[in-house]
């Protein structure tokens, strides 16, 4: 119950305070406004000594091409990183509020954060949200066991595998590994690989373009 | 052996009585709560709303029947009632407490989601009157 004398405070958090007012707009034949999605190829493969991670840095907004440069492989730990494809925010505020429970779970623990407790924290939080929370991820990082690879979905299921591609240029990226990939291969060979499963990506999607990061996470070093 | 475990996603429950608002005289109190809460809030906004604003209390509702079921009944009664003396500590009767206590034995204070980014409680631009917010806290408005 609330009253004009003691106003009741709406919960923090996300507030679907509009939704009403959104249906009924869209009732009356008002458009809703296109999220920017990041249109992507991301790519990430273990190799002898650890993860290599890849990602175009082309963000769309239907068929025009919101940002040219966009970065789109995330930080969450010194070991660990996150590439996002979807919802361009909903990727980067997930990782971002992931990464600061990472780091009140290392200052707590006093361990380094294992890269299974990331992919937990990350399904639990978009399972929660039931898909509408628009982030598929890869993540990969190098802990104690060793490296791991991970992809997560929108609705929060993940799988952990040797070499993974997502976004809407992970069909092309996905023939070059499928026909490239080998068990513990050398860091060149690896970085090699994923910068031409990027290109399949940039030139055989319109989704990804511009240019292309890669990211490799050995036991010690990071290098982006 | 019944176990009572709840379902592992918090579905919407249909509450007895669409509580309209009354006053004392069975009609919408105008004085105290003015003409915008007229039409009652049962309708589903978003697939979303139930599920999200009962998450937290669904959650630890789970772990204690968990609890419950392998510990047995003293343990969740014992996480009650040290919760409970945790919630009487406050500030002035009016003003919204930080929860600090709480918030270290629930674990929350381990944790950072949405409710601590968006609308935050330091950013709200509504207060009530002092003596109205303690009498709805004491059940007298």
């Amino acid at each position: 119950m609330s009253s004009v004398l003691c106003p009741e405070i709406p919960a923090s958090g996300f507030s679907f305070e509009n939704c009403r007012r959104n249906t009924l707009l869209e009732t009356k034949g008002f458009a809703v406004p296109k999220a920017t999605k990041t249109g992507t190829t991301i790519v990430g493969i273990t190799y002898k000594d650890g993860v290599i991670l890849g990602a175009d840095t082309r963000a769309t907004e239907d068929t025009t091409v919101a940002d040219k440069n966009c970065e789109k492989i995330h930080y969450l730990a010194p070991n660990m990183y996150c590439c996002g494809a979807g919802t361009a925010a909903d990727t980067e505020m997930t990782t971002q509020m992931i990464s600061s429970q990472l780091e009140l779970h290392k200052l707590y623990t006093n361990r380094v954060c294992r890269v299974a407790t990331a992919n937990q924290m990350l399904k639990q939080y978009l399972f929660r949200y039931q898909g509408y929370i628009g982030a598929a991820l890869i993540l990969g990082g190098v802990d104690v066991d060793g490296p791991h690879l991970y992809q997560i979905y929108p609705h929060g299921s993940s799988d952990q595998l040797p070499y993974v591609t997502m976004g809407s240029g992970s069909l092309a990226a996905m023939a070059v590994f499928e026909a490239g990939w080998k068990r513990d291969l050398e860091e060149e060979d690896g970085i090699k690989l994923v910068r031409d499963a990027i290109a399949a990506g940039v030139f055989n999607d319109l989704g990804s373009g511009s240019n292309i990061d890669v990211c490799i996470i050995r036991k010690g070093s990071t290098d982006l | 052996m019944s176990f009572a475990l709840p379902s592992v996603k918090p579905k919407p429950e249909i509450p007895d009585r669409f509580g309209v608002h009354e006053g004392i005289f069975g009609t919408q109190d105008l004085m105290t709560n003015g003409l915008a809460r007229a039409k009652c809030d049962v309708d589903t906004s978003h697939p979303l709303a139930a599920s999200v604003q009962n998450y937290k209390a669904h959650q630890d509702r789970m772990n204690m029947s968990i609890l419950r079921n392998t510990q047995g009944l003293h343990a969740p009664l014992r996480i009650a009632m040290e919760l409970k003396s945790a919630k009487k500590i406050g500030r002035l009767p009016f003003l919204p407490s930080s929860n600090i206590m709480h918030d270290a034995m629930t674990g929350r204070d381990l944790e950072v989601g949405p409710e601590d980014i968006f609308n935050t409680l330091e950013f709200m631009e509504v207060v009530g009157q002092p003596h109205a917010v303690v009498e709805r806290s004491l059940g007298l408005l």
